[in-house]
């Protein structure tokens, strides 16, 4: 007496979850609006920044955030990068250059966070995605007299990666001022911030001062 | 009640693996980020892929543990994909270990995991447990409530000789 038994492959299941995970992941990756670029360089290794700054073991970074900021500020001139400090971009606050363009401010993180809280007047310039902005950006950064990059500060290369950039599409690099303190610096401070996107930036400003000027009984 | 087990454990974890996977794919500059400070792997195209890629893969799998579709492979390409994060996650946690002489258990960093900033230890057995879990899954028959448990095509039937003994002929 025989009986028929029918094997079964099992190839299409593999098949199924590796082939069609694999160009699933492809498809949805390039149709995303976050999605990356396979082919580009985003730590442009070129300039030797591949000593990655292992920010995010905070139980072995002793070091404060001042001396975060000093070690990039050294970094950054190693690069022949110029520094700004903080009590220099508060100035710039005062500055009739920065409303008019002849100085130009640029934010390096990312929308959300740039949507969370900015320094008035900052343009987005997110160097992972600056496709989207440099249009906008770089035509002003070619005909102001500085451009000030920051990012979230200390050991953040956010702001270097953009004035790379902006660097390798023209604007001279005596030009590019980094601030190494950035966001954080700028919050530890208590200096009026903005919100939201850049259009207002200057009533929100103004409305800051206002305040400060009456609290302060100052005209 | 075994099936029942089996079934919580696969919704857990593809649950998860959705959710973890679906943060990732929305920020995948971060994620690009955490892989750079892994240091493990260099030219710029094999990061971008596993930060670009990787993710969506992890919730492909996660949702065909969920509705139960080829629970071998999904499950079990799901456990080799925790053992490779946790070989990824010991290899760094011994660089800082030697290198900033902290106690073991006491390390914490952003694994890229999707879950912000962990104390390396409990990632460890988490992970280990997670993957002995899946494999389980990925060898356990049959499954509750799942669509397609098991993608197989039948091929050449073959003939066997029920005499006593069964020898295929």
């Amino acid at each position: 007496m025989e009986k028929e038994v029918v094997t079964k492959s099992s190839w299409p299941e593999w098949l199924f979850v590796l082939g069609l995970g694999a160009a699933l992941s492809v498809i949805l990756n390039h149709h995303s609006k976050s999605g990356l670029d396979i082919g580009r360089d985003y730590f442009l290794s070129s300039i030797g920044s591949n000593n990655a700054q292992k920010t995010s073991v905070t139980s072995s970074s002793g070091i404060s955030f001042e001396e975060e900021v000093q070690e990039s500020i050294n970094r950054l001139q190693q690069k022949g990068f110029q520094a700004i400090s903080t009590v220099d971009v508060v100035a710039l606050m005062e500055d009739p250059r920065l409303e008019s363009g002849e100085i130009v401010l640029i934010d390096a993180r990312n929308e959300a966070l740039f949507q969370e809280r900015h320094i008035p007047g900052a343009y987005l310039f997110d160097h992972y995605q600056m496709e989207q902005y440099v249009d906008l950006v770089l035509p002003m950064c070619q005909i102001a007299e500085q451009v000030i990059v920051y990012c979230s500060g200390g050991h953040c290369e956010d702001s270097e990666f953009t004035a790379t950039d902006l660097q390798q599409l023209g604007v001279p690099q005596e030009k590019l001022f980094i601030y190494a303190a950035g966001m954080r610096g700028w919050n530890e401070g208590g200096y009026p911030f903005a919100t939201g996107d850049r259009f207002d930036d200057f009533d929100e400003l103004r409305s800051a001062q206002e305040t400060n000027s009456v609290a302060s009984g100052k005209p | 009640m075994k099936d029942w087990i089996v079934f919580i454990i696969r919704i857990f974890i593809g649950g998860m693996f959705v959710y973890l996977g679906w943060t990732k794919t929305q920020d995948p500059v971060s994620f690009l980020k955490t892989i750079r400070e892994f240091d493990l792997l260099q030219a710029p195209w094999q990061m971008n892929i596993v930060a670009a890629w990787l993710p969506w893969f992890e919730v492909w799998c996660g949702l065909l543990l969920l509705l139960g579709v080829g629970i071998r492979v999904s499950a079990g390409s799901v456990a080799a994909l925790l053992l490779g994060f946790t070989g990824m996650i010991l290899w760094r946690a011994l660089q800082v270990h030697s290198a900033g002489n902290i106690a073991f258990c006491e390390i914490q960093f952003d694994c890229g995991c999707g879950t912000g900033e962990v104390v390396v230890c409990h990632k460890l057995i988490q992970n280990v447990i997670l993957s002995l879990a899946s494999f389980w899954i990925a060898f356990v028959n049959p499954h509750k409530l799942a669509l397609w448990p098991s993608i197989r095509i039948p091929i050449s039937p073959v003939a066997v000789k029920q005499s006593g003994s069964d020898s295929v002929t």
